[in-house]
């Protein structure tokens, strides 16, 4: 983190390619003020090396240039094969607080399509379900209601699973004619699988909405307004059970969309009905979870946001968990969509497991963010099995998810969010917190 | 042609087809009798129903109304062709 002089000088420009390890930075720059550690990526960087002082500018996106300058405290990824040049000449430049930087990223991750990386037995290591179900934290008493396309019961329990269906928790817009947990077996049936990983003795929600085969596996958001307002129902009759939406949709065409800054917009307007919802839902003590999307930079990809802030609308929300994916090794998914998301900046929260063989549902692999939404999903329901809304709060949840991830840097981070969800430390803090054991 | 949300604000006792069709002078078929009224905002009373396109564009700008808000197609986030799925 550097404090930089505004006046541009010319100079060459050096293309950030990849970012520092922290402990190499700090070691470096011992004795130096870290004082705001809120990583964003920049552009490039243009370094005057004839001017005495070496005068430094970065050139941030709009958003975060516009946040910064006002306090003239400018965050900056530092290319790699310049670290230790870079370091001493910033170190030299007259209202420099310190620098700090993120750790590297390990390359491109998988792409949808990829070859499975490990198997959901690895999932529920990432997730830390041994140490989950150490603590009896194993989303008993809870319902995961998954908003997709349907469930297929009989398919889950070939799986392993032991699927039980809340039909109290199972709403769908009037043109579903199919029973809760009898649909083909498809997404949502994948979705459920994650859920499952670490928290086998949840109940299943069956709530479909993505009913459209034109296109594949869409629907309409009021569709969603619609059950969102009937799972509210379901809360308020039955106050004392956790109820987890998990939600692995979104909206990937602005086109469909009203303009941003109409009335009417969804994508970026706090006002939508489902945005109140949204809200009123967390303050009724629901944890909802959305899918980050795939419209990751590093894979081709079916948005139509190019690079424009794919993470949008209730994907976005700050009363939601967003979840992008990463492989069982924590290496982010190259789908994964990187934020800053549209609603709330700082998306995706954390990634969860993803692209691993587990359901078989749709396929070989379980991909996507469509898949770490409902195993993080999980983990939120593990939890609720013994620490409900009143005494942890939904945003604290939240909080404690995002603290406890497995971080590469020391803050949150467009790509990787706060890190990859880790349900050990996160029953190790709550254990603590809350007398568990 | 789909019906578009609007948001009202409603005391909750007015929160019922029958009472938003008689203050906003609405045909029976103008409103989606089925989805009904629903609260999205508690505190603030604020309440979502589905209408005709030309019954929004009517009320439009009306004390308490606002929208009409896109209601756009979503999509599941992992849509993949099985021929692209590889074996693990």
């Amino acid at each position: 983190m550097v404090e930089i002089a505004t006046e541009r000088i010319p100079g060459r420009t050096l293309e950030s390619r990849e970012r520092l390890t922290l402990h190499v930075l700090s070691s470096q720059l011992r004795g130096i003020e870290l004082e705001y550690a809120r990583p964003v990526p920049f552009r490039r960087l243009e370094l005057d090396e004839g001017e005495p002082g070496h005068h430094l500018e970065l050139y941030a996106g709009e958003r975060v240039a516009s946040r910064t300058a006002t306090s003239r405290l400018y965050p900056a990824w530092l290319p790699i094969e310049r670290s230790t040049e870079l370091v001493h000449q910033v170190r030299e430049v007259a209202g420099v607080r310190g620098v700090w930087a993120a750790p590297p990223i390990s390359g491109v991750g998988v792409c949808l399509g990829s070859p499975a990386v490990g198997t959901a037995d690895d999932a529920a290591r990432v997730l830390g379900v041994d140490e989950l179900r150490r603590l009896g934290l194993t989303g008993e008493g809870t319902t995961v209601a998954v908003v997709d396309d349907g469930l297929n019961l009989r398919h889950l329990n070939a799986q392993g699973r032991h699927a039980v269906i809340d039909t109290r928790a199972s709403f769908g817009p009037p043109e579903n004619k199919r029973k809760p947990g009898e649909h083909p077996v498809g997404h949502g049936t994948m979705c459920a699988y994650a859920a499952g990983i670490a928290a086998a003795d949840a109940t299943l929600g069956d709530c479909p909405v993505l009913l459209s085969n034109e296109p594949d596996l869409s629907g309409w958001l009021d569709d969603v307004v619609r059950v969102f307002t009937d799972l509210r129902g379901s809360k308020a009759r039955r106050p004392s059970r956790p109820l987890i939406v998990t939600n692995s949709w979104a909206m990937i065409d602005p086109s469909l969309d009203l303009p941003v800054g109409d009335e009417g917009n969804y994508s970026d307007n706090p006002n939508h009905p489902l945005h109140d919802l949204i809200r009123q839902m967390e303050a009724d003590g629901i944890d909802l979870l959305f899918a980050a999307g795939n419209c990751g930079r590093d894979c081709a990809n079916p948005c139509h946001f190019g690079s424009d802030r794919p993470i949008n609308g209730a994907n976005s929300h700050p009363a939601a968990l967003c979840v992008g994916a990463a492989d069982v090794h924590g290496t982010r998914a190259g789908y994964s969509s990187v934020g800053p998301g549209r609603l709330a900046a700082q998306k995706p929260d954390v990634l969860g497991p993803a692209h691993f063989v587990g359901s078989g549902a749709k396929g070989a692999v379980d991909v996507g963010t469509s898949t770490a939404c409902p195993a993080v999903a999980g983990l939120v329901a593990a939890v609720r099995a013994r620490l409900g809304s009143d005494v942890l709060p939904p945003a604290e949840l939240r909080e404690a998810i995002q603290r406890t991830a497995t971080r590469t840097g020391v803050d949150h981070a467009p790509d990787m969010g706060w890190g990859v969800a880790n349900g050990a430390a996160l029953a190790a803090e709550l254990a603590g917190a809350y007398s568990l054991v | 042609m789909r019906k578009v949300m609007l948001k009202l604000e409603l005391e909750p006792e007015q929160a019922d087809v029958a009472h938003v069709r008689r203050t906003h002078s609405l045909a029976a078929s103008e409103i989606d009798a089925e989805f009904g009224v629903r609260e999205v905002n508690a505190e603030r009373h604020l309440y979502v129903v589905l209408v005709e396109r030309s019954a929004a564009a009517r009320l439009k700008g009306r004390k308490g109304v606002s929208g009409p808000y896109s209601s756009p197609r979503i999509t599941a986030a992992t849509k993949l062709d099985r021929s692209s799925l590889l074996q693990g």
